[in-house]
């Protein structure tokens, strides 16, 4: 187990050492200065980088950069504060300005986000030139101080760019292997999902506004006392769009990506300083190039590559390798974060097994309690429940409500608002009139995430996972609510935060055992059969341990045997004492396994009860088969 | 009184021009899901191509403006081709990424190809001004204001009142069943891009025997023209007419009565602002054309 | 006059029609029926261009479409009235009409359909210069299906034009398929409504996860032990 760990480990000494001796190697002063400003560049391009691993292009970046420089300028011309100060006091201002504008941008997406960031940034830009008091407008601050006496040359400036990197990029790896950045690969992956398995996505947004706008702010102080000028060209749009090609050229959302992405586009441009006049044509040329041909970045685009020569090679290496050692050889496996834990999950897994997925103590929330759940308990109760859109009445007047422990199947013709009435229930959708009640609680004020932190857990009618990630990464990302979310137990990886990976382990197995897809664990969800698929939402919603769990048309697109697997299933989780509210079509399975049926028709109730009384009953058969059918069977 | 008039009307003017860009821009956005980062650069190549047929050739300025105006349309349906066309399935950043590098690449080309001292285009049509009271208009103004007029008016029967503007507007609001009529997809978003096109390079061929021609003019008028589109609603055909206007006007009061520093500070604001209150836009539907 | 063989057709890597093999003679009415997600609409979409198969044949009187664009497809005179009706919302009752000859160019032509729609749906004629989302959902359905017709289809194709739309209505729709169907025009049904689809059509497709199960004549498969249990409810 240890030695697997080592290489990546020596790997970084070796380079961390090279980085140390670098000013010794490099013969000019000028590649120092290259090697300093890739530095900000890798700090700027990874924190802008944040705000894209939750799916948000910002293009104001400058916006924080400006600021950060200014702060620090002004706070040490006119105040002489001491320089750490000024630095800390960068980042500190800039990261509550970041939570203040993320406030207010956070709720929009795509375009609408990119082009109030572009307004941000210009806006401070235009008050960066006008606010000549403070700023002395066009002509800038100069002379602003150097950190201390002693920094004199470039080489004080590296070493401390190059703690700063190294602290930052180490912080951000951190994150990125703990809850935090799973939440924020779920968001990216699939907002809405994230959200009904109980991640505020809104929440890790500011927090990625705030720790981006804080290193930017960082990084504007830093520039500062090494430039020992501020002007407001630090606000210009140019140098956003610098920025955002080192981080989509690298490779967005990735951790190497934009690092490699600053090293080059720092380098390039000087290269081309040779091309003067076309510098810049060939750079917009090159943008455009990029996008045509490697939209996901460079790193991404020699991944794939490289995987493509491995895959070609490999068959060949492991012969050559048999043949040498008489034992198979395997490839590298990328490392886990936590391979100590692993193990103890490995080795805790036989005797545990489908103990936590059956286990009824779960932290002393709201699991299913065994006398509730023979006591015939009413769970949720809703009481005159109207969603309107526009005209259209998608749910009328609708009052019913849900026992503790049963199968609760609606159904209804297709377009009598079954789903609207899932959204409604589970927050994702409005609510026009009327009330939701979960144990005595009213839903209706509530967050589709906070609904799901209750333990009401929905699938989703048009299959929806997370598509670009493994069958075992879904479930891992699906874990969030039963996790740690502070950044501080997350950095520090405290028992607490411990016991739930060994937990999230422990339970992504059980539940890729209990759906029969363990030799699917390492699939991309998105190229898993499609009735794979479904059993994967399945799962995601069972990793949150539900008390509730709403399926919307779970079998829609499956076979008859994946139906019947399914109805077994459905079966089992209720006898873990879930309780199971289903939206389907599929009669055989409704019929099969409810207990009791409410049926719809234009959002209104027109039969609730035991299977066998709607199977009689004249509107259902009216409403599903139309009145020919009803004419036919009663004559 | 005739200081608020005349800021008024001038203010008119320039909104004409801001809803002329306006309208182009919301188009491609509604239609393609594209932001165009790179219509400032189209304003400013329509300024470029009739100063160069106008000032160094001789040609007359009206057919300077029609030649301009067709020569981007085709300019702009290649561009669309070979740029956005390929990246039609991608994420919304993709093409928006795309032609950030494009305006890059045009603004540049144009300072290698122009340098970058402002030029006077000079003017088209005789200097003195007529007079109504106490307000006075120059011929070129008035040129300049009717012809955008005109040109937002034929655009919205366009699109009223002929089959490809019907099916247009089918495209944009519903692309896969408008496929299933038999209408070409791809052709519309070929036809409403270049089209875009030239309405943006007429702006600039309108504006610039007011103003100077320089390569860097586009980038100010390209975040105008965002600000009216996203004042307007993104894709709302009518909302950017009134932002246009809008915005011009509130320009020429702010410039005359506050500050001429915060002036483009104006239309950032407006991004700001109605992004954040009511990101559907001013006349509240954000989906809607002709 | 249409022909699928062996058609397989990928929703990026979902396998959504498997080895569908079916044909459609002229005049006939055939219905598809299925569970949701059987493949009933991706069927459609297939013979429409939206989608267009890994392998496999699609032919039109002999001629290969398979590969060839949506726009082709329908001045070849296939029509579809899509699933939930799709009419554009902001154009009138008369532009959305007009979209629907959008491939034709002979005008008295053109104005004879219009009164053909017209006369088999006079509320259309009422509220022509409404806009299509004013409509309810009824009207809407007519719209689609005189939309449709608007391309003088040799082939129209429908996707359950009876969803969301009362009983009465439902009826409604059955009498316009089956007088359309009468009037000459060869119809392919996809419909939920199992009961309807199978009382109006000459022969039937089973469809199940993407693979053709069951096919013959309407009343053959109406006594299928199979059908009845799974899409009759009986």
């Amino acid at each position: 187990m240890k030695r697997t760990n080592l290489l990546p480990i020596l790997v970084i000494v070796a380079f961390l050492a090279v980085l140390l001796a670098l000013p010794n190697l490099l013969s000019n002063e000028y590649y120092l200065r290259l090697a300093i400003m890739s530095g900000l560049f890798i700090l700027l391009a990874s924190a802008h980088n944040i705000l894209m691993k939750v799916g948000q292009l910002s293009l104001g970046p400058v916006a924080f950069y400006g600021l950060g420089a200014y702060v620090s300028a002004i706070l040490s011309v006119r105040y002489h504060t001491p320089f750490l100060l000024a630095f800390l006091a960068a980042g500190v201002i800039t990261a509550a300005v970041g939570w203040v504008i993320g406030k207010l941008t956070l709720k929009l997406r795509t375009a609408y986000f990119v082009l109030v960031t572009i307004g941000f940034a210009e806006f401070f830009r235009l008050v960066a030139i006008n606010w000549t008091d403070m700023t002395n407008g066009p002509m800038g601050i100069t002379a602003v101080p150097a950190p201390a006496s002693w920094f004199v040359g470039y080489r004080p400036y590296y070493y401390f760019i190059l703690l700063l990197v190294v602290l930052v990029l180490a912080a951000l790896y951190r994150i990125e292997h703990s809850t935090i950045g799973r939440a924020m690969h779920a968001i990216r992956e699939n907002e809405t999902l994230g959200r009904s398995v109980g991640i505020d996505s809104y929440r890790y947004m500011m927090f990625a506004a705030v720790l981006s706008s804080f290193i930017i702010g960082l990084s504007g102080s830093f520039y500062a006392h090494f430039f020992q000028f501020v002007g407001p060209e630090l606000l210009s749009f140019d140098l956003t769009i610098a920025i955002v090609i080192m981080v989509i050229a690298g490779g967005r959302s990735t951790l190497a990506g934009p690092v490699i992405g600053a090293i080059l586009f720092t380098i390039i441009p000087e290269l081309l300083r040779a091309a003067s006049s076309y510098r810049m044509v060939i750079y917009g040329a090159l943008l455009v190039l990029l996008m045509l041909f490697m939209p996901d970045g460079i790193l991404p685009a020699v991944m794939t590559l490289l995987r493509r020569i491995i895959a070609l090679v490999s068959p060949a290496l492991q012969r050559l390798a048999t043949s040498l050692t008489g034992k198979p050889f395997a490839l590298p496996q990328p490392v886990e974060s936590a391979p100590a834990l692993a193990n103890a999950a490995a080795t805790m897994d036989a005797p545990r097994a489908l103990t936590s997925l059956t286990s009824k103590d779960d932290g002393g929330l709201t699991a299913p309690n065994k006398d509730k759940l023979e006591g015939q308990k009413e769970l949720i109760r809703v009481e005159d429940l109207s969603v309107h859109f526009g005209g259209i009445h998608a749910v009328e007047r609708l009052s019913f409500s849900v026992e503790q422990g049963e199968i609760f199947a609606i159904i209804g013709p297709n377009g009598a608002g079954k789903t609207t009435l899932l959204n409604a229930i589970t927050r994702l959708g409005p609510i026009t009139s009327g009330t939701i009640t979960f144990q005595g609680e009213t839903l209706n004020s509530l967050q589709a995430h906070d609904v799901a932190r209750r333990r009401l857990v929905r699938t989703f009618q048009h299959t929806s996972v997370f598509p670009h990630v493994t069958t075992n990464r879904n479930l891992v990302l699906a874990h969030n609510l039963r996790e740690p979310a502070g950044l501080l137990p997350n950095l520090l990886r405290t028992r607490h935060y411990r016991a739930s990976e060994v937990d999230c382990r422990i339970r992504a197995k059980e539940v890729l055992a209990f759906l029969k897809l363990e030799h699917h664990a390492d699939t991309q969800a998105n190229s898993l059969p499609y009735g794979n698929q479904r059993l994967l939402e399945l799962g995601i919603a069972m990793m949150t341990n539900p008390s509730v769990l709403l399926l919307d048309e779970p079998a829609a697109g499956m076979n008859s045997t994946e139906v019947e697997m399914l109805m077994d299933l459905i079966l089992s989780i209720r006898d873990m004492g879930v309780t199971v509210i289903l939206v389907e079509h599929d009669m055989k399975l409704v019929m099969g396994i409810s207990e009791r049926i409410l049926v719809l028709n234009y959002g209104k109730r027109i039969a609730m009860g035991h299977p066998d009384e709607i199977r009689q009953n004249e509107d259902v058969i009216t409403a599903y088969l139309g009145r020919r059918a009803a004419d036919a069977t009663a004559n | 009184m005739a200081e608020f008039l005349q800021h008024l009307l001038n203010g008119l003017m320039i909104g004409g021009i801001y809803a002329l860009m306006g309208i182009g821009l919301t188009l491609i956005f509604g239609i393609m899901n594209v932001v165009n980062f790179a219509h400032g650069e189209f304003y400013m190549l329509g300024a470029f191509g009739v100063l160069t047929l106008f000032t160094f050739m001789g040609v007359p300025y009206v057919l300077s403006l029609a030649l301009t105006a067709l020569f981007f349309f085709f300019f702009g349906g290649v561009i669309q081709r070979l740029i956005l066309h390929p990246l039609r399935n991608q994420s919304v950043e993709v093409p928006m990424l795309a032609t950030i590098g494009l305006s890059i690449f045009l603004a540049n080309m144009a300072l290698i190809i122009w340098d970058p001292t402002p030029k006077d285009i000079g003017l088209p049509f005789p200097l003195k001004a007529v007079q109504l009271g106490p307000i006075s208009l120059t011929p070129i103004r008035v040129f300049v204001f009717f012809t955008a007029l005109g040109l937002i008016v034929a655009s919205h029967l366009f699109l009223k009142h002929t089959t490809l503007g019907t099916a247009i507007r089918a495209t944009f609001q519903d692309r896969e069943a408008a496929a299933l009529m038999g209408i070409n997809t791809n052709l519309i978003n070929m036809v409403t891009f270049a089209w875009g096109t030239a309405l943006a390079a007429v702006a600039g061929g309108l504006l610039g025997p007011i103003f100077q021609v320089f390569p860097t003019m586009g980038a100010a008028t390209s975040s105008k023209s965002f600000a009216v589109v996203i004042a307007g609603g993104l894709g709302n055909f009518p909302g950017a007419i009134l932002a246009g206007l809008l915005l011009g006007i509130a320009e020429s009061l702010g410039a005359g009565y506050i500050s001429s520093g915060y002036r483009d500070a104006i239309a950032f604001i407006m991004i700001i602002v109605v992004l954040i209150f009511r990101p559907t836009g001013l006349l509240g539907k954000s989906r809607r054309l002709g | 006059m249409l022909q699928l063989t062996d058609v397989d057709v990928y929703y990026g890597q979902i396998h959504a029609l498997k080895s569908v093999s079916l044909r459609i003679e002229q005049g006939e009415l055939v219905t598809l029926v299925g569970a949701n997600g059987a493949g009933k609409s991706t069927t459609l979409k297939t013979i429409s261009g939206i989608l267009h198969p890994r392998n496999g044949r699609v032919t039109f009187f002999g001629e290969d479409i398979g590969t060839k664009s949506m726009e082709y497809i329908v001045r070849l005179g296939i029509a579809q009235c899509p699933e939930g009706r799709r009419v554009f919302p902001d154009l009138t009752v008369l532009e959305n009409l007009r979209m629907g000859a959008y491939t034709r160019r002979e005008k008295t032509e053109i104005k004879q359909d219009f009164d053909e729609v017209f006369s088999l749906f006079p509320i259309l004629n009422e509220r022509k210069h409404q806009s299509a989302g004013s409509l309810s959902g009824g009207e809407q359905q007519m719209l689609a299906i005189g939309r449709a017709m608007m391309s003088r289809p040799r082939l129209m194709m429908f996707d359950e034009p009876s969803l969301g739309l009362a009983p009465l209505l439902v009826d409604r729709m059955a009498e316009v398929i089956s007088l359309l169907h009468e009037r000459g025009t060869t119809i392919l049904l996809v419909e939920q409504n199992a009961e309807m689809a199978l009382s109006l059509a000459d022969r039937v497709y089973v469809l199940e996860t993407g693979k053709v199960v069951l096919e013959g004549p309407s009343q053959d498969v109406l006594h299928n032990e199979h059908v009845r249990s799974a899409y009759l409810g009986k």
